[in-house]
């Protein structure tokens, strides 16, 4: 099973980043970007129906919490209803699970292969031969250079940088996921819980990866934001809009002294 | 609390062990370098994976001193620990001098080593990590390290005597040929120098560049150089010019050190082989398939070579023909080079395992950790 995920997803993606290092100048970080994008870009015909479907079922919330309710002793009914519901709105509930599987394997073997790739101690090296085996082309190319600015891409970022990248862009595309208006507490309670845990967490352990792998995690998460936006501009909403999602209180300070502007003349 | 703020929390739950489990916890931590050995006047000093230098009774194994003494812990996220030395890992054998033992450590720092008491006299700092054995010739140590640089230091009080800048990580051991003057450095650039012995200067007209990066040692053979590299390539270059005379081509990385014996070069590479090739003109002689890699230096006495390999077994193969003549089996992969020294051949193994055998029958006569002391 080892031998056959190797074959069929590591040993592609490391051809392919190298490939790009090779094309792009040796500039592994900008090797990791391109490739990034490009994976994201081919999984998006998975990706893009199931945040569609995600954000539509978020909107439907107030209309499921009021079935569920109305409902809650008739579990048959509820359960009818909701499908109902479903139906007339066009979501499958599970519409999203199958795309998310299908890609995982995919972005893991990615990461994996970035990991390989970034390869600087003996050890590592011995394990990425395996798959260079008989390509000259590809061995001539190893070991990489790996220096991007002030980053040793296969050494965290001594300066935190990109950790802070990581969680900023984490917490950003979380938000943009995110409900405005939650009309359940408890899910308002839940959503701000992990749209400070997870981006810290993701931050936290960015700081002891190697900062190719942080580069990746960047590039992710604002290929995830824009993916997000160009869904939430399709639904009719504004850049505004958007914005005041992210940001309520400064729109309405914005909104406000904009209308004492207006009263001083 | 509704069914989707429960999925939720379970879904924020399990993505939090993933990620404990992904960092340092949950499982038995890999090894971080491979072990190396020296064999001098009875004693093995033996560097292995827990990044200390055992010293061992080369006739029973017994223990005799470790250096450093105490081990540390390394934590991982939430107190999760591997068991690491407060020096570093390892990655290169120990060489002895006079009184001394020297090692190179992954902390970037060489230890000088009073052999008796195992406590370290000197110590030298260099920029960046140590993957190569030091190498002792006369009163001075020679020690490449990844900062890109080879120093000659004083054996006896570590005062650095030159230093050579290489371009790139230097992983091999320089190669000294007193007799000649020079000392020959390959690098992980692809490049081979001679330098001066005296001083370190550089005496080819310009570096041989290989297609590959070099991380192991040159043999001498007469006037040429010998060496393999990672494009898989053999090759023979004329020690007084640096003019290429031979290559041959394997399938996979050559990382291993040629061991010459006569007019035959023994040598193995990643592609699981181990070739004879004749000296002169690279000519096979014969191979022999194994069922991993082979990484480390061969040994060899009496007719016979050793061969340790990725697939846990020691090979005892006819030098003329390559035949097999016994095998043993360790308990992990063997990817250091074996060392055969007062008929006994000596084995470490990736799990830190020091095996000492019969070199004629390849039966265990004693191994270490000894059942005891584990």
């Amino acid at each position: 099973m080892g031998q056959l995920w190797n074959v069929v997803f590591i040993q592609p993606m490391i051809y392919a980043s190298l490939w790009l290092y090779q094309f792009l100048g040796h500039n592994f970080a900008l090797a990791i970007m391109v490739l990034t994008v490009a994976v994201r870009l081919l999984t998006l015909p998975l990706t893009l129906p199931a945040q569609k479907s995600a954000k539509k079922q978020q909107e439907l919330q107030p209309k499921i919490q009021a079935i569920q309710k109305k409902y809650a002793k008739d579990k048959e009914r509820q359960s009818q209803e909701l499908m109902a519901l479903y139906k007339e709105e066009g979501i499958n509930p599970m519409g999203g699970c199958l795309p998310m599987l299908i890609q995982l394997p995919v972005i893991m073997a990615f990461y994996q292969s970035i990991a390989k790739v970034l390869a600087d101690t003996p050890l590592a090296l011995f394990s990425l031969s395996s798959f260079l085996t008989g390509n000259a082309n590809m061995t001539s190319l190893i070991p990489l250079s790996s220096k991007f600015f002030w980053l040793n891409l296969a050494r965290p970022d001594p300066w935190y940088v990109l950790p802070v990248l990581v969680v900023f862009t984490s917490w950003f595309q979380q938000k943009m996921m995110t409900p405005s208006t939650p009309t359940d507490p408890q899910a308002a309670s839940m959503n701000q819980t992990m749209q400070i845990t997870m981006p810290l967490m993701f931050g936290f352990l960015t700081m002891q990866w190697p900062s190719g792998l942080a580069i990746y995690f960047v590039v992710t998460n604002i290929v995830g934001i824009i993916i997000q936006l160009v869904i939430d501009m399709q639904g009719g909403k504004s850049l505004r809009d958007v914005f005041q999602n992210i940001w309520p209180q400064a729109a309405t300070d914005t909104g406000t002294r904009g209308k004492r502007r207006k009263g001083k003349k | 609390m509704t069914k989707i703020l429960k999925k939720k929390w379970g879904l924020l739950l399990t993505i939090v062990v993933a990620v404990l489990f992904m960092t340092s916890c949950g499982g038995a931590a890999p090894a971080a370098s491979w072990p190396g050995l020296t064999v001098a006047e009875g004693v093995v000093y033996a560097a292995l994976t827990d990044g200390r230098v055992h010293a061992l009774n080369a006739d029973t194994g017994s223990e005799k001193w470790v250096f450093p003494a105490e081990t540390g812990k390394s934590s991982g996220f939430l107190g999760c620990s591997s068991p690491s030395s407060t020096e570093g890992p390892i990655y290169a054998a120990p060489a002895v001098g006079d009184d001394l033992v020297y090692v190179g450590s992954y902390n970037s720092t060489l230890y000088a080593i009073n052999t008796v008491a195992g406590i370290a006299q000197w110590n030298f700092p260099t920029g960046d990590r140590i993957v190569a054995a030091p190498v002792v010739a006369g009163d001075t140590v020679y020690l490449a390290s990844s900062d890109q640089h080879v120093y000659a230091l004083d054996a006896a009080t570590g005062t650095e005597r030159w230093r050579f800048q290489a371009g790139h990580w230097v992983w091999a051991s320089p190669l000294v040929d007193q007799k000649s003057g020079a000392v020959y450095v390959a690098t992980m650039g692809r490049e081979v120098y001679r330098l001066r012995l005296s001083d370190g200067m550089p005496e080819w007209e310009e570096a041989f560049t290989a297609q590959g990066a070099i991380a192991a040692a040159p043999a001498l053979a007469g006037d040429l150089l010998i060496f393999g590299s990672f494009d898989g390539q053999v090759y023979a270059v004329d020690a007084g010019t640096g003019a290429e005379r031979w290559t041959f081509q394997t399938d996979g990385w050559v990382w291993s050190t040629p061991l010459v014996i006569d007019d035959t070069a023994y040598i193995g590479s990643q592609d699981h082989k181990v070739y004879a090739l004749n000296v002169e003109n690279g000519m096979k002689l014969w191979e022999f398939q194994t069922n991993g890699a082979v990484r480390d230096t061969l040994a060899y006495g009496d007719g016979t070579l050793y061969v340790g390999s990725e697939d846990k077994m020691v090979y005892a193969l006819d030098a003329q023909t390559g035949k097999p003549e016994w095998t043993f089996t360790a308990e992990e992969r063997i990817l250091s080079p074996l060392v055969l020294a007062e008929e006994t051949l000596y084995v470490v193994s990736m799990n830190g395992q020091v095996y000492a055998l019969n070199p004629v029958s390849g039966t265990q006569v004693w191994r270490y950790p000894l059942p005891e002391q584990k």
